[in-house]
């Protein structure tokens, strides 16, 4: 599965963007901190739709502009992004942790332009008592980010440093979380779905719990023997569970 | 040369099993093996050793910044100058350094530094450092904006010392109104800037450029060499020849009656503070984006061993991280460190951690009556230098 890099230039600077398959719906897939490309999930969706994927700024070789510190700020540095594409109105938004929090923080800055949002394991909200635990103070953070470590991408060096950094910068204080986000939520005014690897030892339970008191007409998509990045651990699953809500959604 | 006496003051009383149980003797390590009894007994120690090394031959007594951490008890580096300040009368009082930019703002610096300046009557040695990886998790301060914050934070802290005030400062990490700081320091035009350092060669281009003082710390003679030469490559480079003053080392450094029984007394000390107290995972050293890309990415692969390795007393005086022996072998060492690298600043770790306060103070007679008298005056072989640097 090939996907077609290139770079689309707009008033608010350059965006590096992945594209691949075709299909009756589009899909803004926003990726993990993981890796800057779109990852096993996408991959899978984009054998059904049509999957347009930035990295995120910072990220890999993606155009950081300096004003651009916190996830709010790539939200709003994607409205130029999406100003250039101009996409049909059957768009659907998908994102995992990170990539999560940056489309909900999308959604909600555009009004909700979207047939759908599906958020895989997604972090942004902090839940009291129930903080995530500290991938950055440990030896080995792929045992808490993965039930499987031999899941983890394999990223070269270069781009590894360049995510973590950009990780860091968005995610460091507060940690992976925004205190304005949960009071927001409820403008998010169109189908929300929220996908979850039930085996998070980065996010507990409870984080789950905290989305659905948040959002209470979403959809939960449970999806067992993964971790924290489902797309990457069982991403036949994910995919199909996501793809099914496009589809009820866009009805 | 100048004499600098150095202590980290360190906890002492980590159990022998420390580094086999647990993963950090920062940030995790709880607080709760802190005993403040104790922790009284040793502040009343170490101040001490540490006063009474006026008028033994340094010329700076030196203190040192580290948060959450077993390995140095100096959280607050401003407040024992404070004390060496009242205990002591004419030695230099060198803060290697404050981290600024672990400050939420930096004008406390400006402020607190001016203070002891004032009334230490001018005295005081301004190292400014930007905290070690692991201490970007004491504060919530974002590690990826570390370098900036340093940066902006010597720029403005500079400025509030030269620029008459008030002014406005309008940075991306700080934004004052009215910079306009009372007292001003008494050294004119400020204290003398220190930069205590491992030696990255922007860090080092940059000092030469502003003239400070380089201060390498923790590193192989060969890292010193490497970075002493820059040093001077780049401070020819800016049209000027540094003065040996300039380039700093710190070193533990411990004096024996003889090398045998010198080694034997050491070696449980020096290796305490190298397995226990230093232990901390690779990302407390070198957490998300605390180095530029290039740097971090060269040193990917060696990650999992950060922390982890033990080297032995012998294998570090075998790389010149530490300087020990008799006397004799002792000064033979330190000129032939002093001649290969240039370096007129010596700063000596005096204390490495469970050392006793007799064997402390034993080592620290033996260094300034046999070996310190010897090198005052000394300046380094220039024609080595060259011939290493060449």
């Amino acid at each position: 599965m090939e996907w077609n890099e290139h770079t689309v230039d707009t008033d608010g600077g350059p965006f590096v963007l992945h594209e691949a398959g075709e299909g009756p719906a589009t899909i803004v897939y926003l990726h993990d901190e993981q890796s800057a490309m779109p990852g096993p999930v996408a991959a899978k969706l984009a054998e059904r739709a049509r999957v347009v994927a930035p990295s995120h700024p910072g990220f890999g070789t993606a155009n950081r502009p300096e004003w651009v510190e916190s996830v709010r700020d790539v939200a709003e540095h994607y409205v130029d992004l999406l100003g250039a594409l101009a996409l049909p109105s059957t768009t659907a938004l998908v994102g995992a942790s990170m990539g999560a929090w940056i489309a909900t923080e999308l959604a909600i800055r555009t009004g909700c332009p979207f047939s759908s949002l599906s958020l895989i394991n997604p972090i942004g909200i902090h839940v009291p008592g129930h903080p995530a635990k500290d991938f950055w103070y440990v030896r080995n953070p792929e045992e808490l980010l993965f039930t499987d470590p031999a899941a983890m991408p394999e990223v070269p060096a270069g781009e590894r440093v360049a995510n973590e950094e950009s990780a860091a910068r968005y995610g460091w204080s507060p940690r992976l979380h925004d205190p304005t986000l949960a009071p927001r939520l409820h403008r998010l005014a169109l189908p929300v779905q929220l996908v979850w690897g039930t085996d998070d030892r980065l996010l507990p339970k409870e984080h789950l719990d905290a989305w659905r008191d948040l959002l209470p007409a979403a959809d939960v998509a449970e999806i067992p023997s993964a971790g924290h990045f489902p797309g990457y651990e069982q991403p036949d699953h994910t995919a199909d569970v996501i793809a099914e809500f496009i589809a009820q959604s866009a009805n | 040369m100048k004499f600098v006496a150095f202590h980290l003051m360190p906890w002492p009383y980590l159990p022998e099993n420390f580094a086999d149980v647990e993963d950090s003797a920062w940030v995790t390590y709880s607080n709760q093996h802190y005993d403040p009894e104790r922790g009284h007994e040793l502040y009343e120690r170490y101040l001490s050793e540490l006063a009474a090394c006026e008028g033994m031959g340094f010329d700076a007594i030196a203190v040192n910044e580290h948060h959450q951490t077993a390995y140095g008890l100096m959280p607050a580096p401003n407040i024992v100058a404070t004390a060496l300040v009242n205990r002591t009368k004419t030695a230099r009082i060198a803060i290697l350094g404050n981290a600024i930019p672990l400050r939420d703002h930096p004008m406390r610096v400006v402020e607190e530094v001016a203070m002891l300046d004032v009334m230490s009557g001018g005295r005081i040695i301004c190292g400014i450092v930007r905290g070690l990886g692991a201490e970007y998790h004491t504060f919530g301060i974002n590690p990826v904006h570390s370098q900036e914050r340093f940066f902006e934070a010597h720029d403005l802290m500079v400025a509030a010392w030269t620029r008459p005030g008030p002014f406005d400062w309008d940075g991306k990490h700080y934004q004052v109104k009215y910079v306009n700081p009372w007292p001003r320091p008494i050294q004119d035009p400020h204290p003398p800037i220190w930069l205590p350092t491992q030696g990255s060669s922007s860090t080092v281009r940059w000092a030469a450029e502003k003239r400070y003082t380089l201060f390498q710390t923790f590193s192989p003679l060969a890292a010193l060499v490497k970075s002493t030469r820059q040093y001077s490559e780049f401070a020819r480079e800016f049209g000027y020849t540094p003065d040996p003053e300039q380039l700093g080392w710190a070193v533990p450094i411990y004096v024996g009656k003889d090398d045998d029984s010198a080694m034997a007394e050491f070696k449980p000390h020096v290796e305490y503070l190298y397995h226990q107290l230093r232990r901390r995972p690779w990302q407390a050293t070198m957490p998300a984006g605390y180095v530029p890309r290039a740097a971090a990415a060269a040193v990917i692969e060696r990650r999992k061993g950060v922390g982890t390795d033990r080297p032995t007393a012998e294998e570090l005086a075998a790389r010149g991280e530490i300087i020990v022996g008799g006397p004799k072998a002792v000064l033979a060492r330190l000129r032939e460190s002093i001649d290969s690298t240039g370096i007129g600043t010596l700063a000596t770790m005096i204390q490495t951690g469970t050392m006793s306060h007799e064997q402390t103070t034993a080592s620290i007679g033996r260094l300034t009556e046999l070996v310190l008298p010897q090198l005052s005056g000394y300046l380094p072989n220039v024609v080595a230098h060259s011939a290493v640097a060449s």
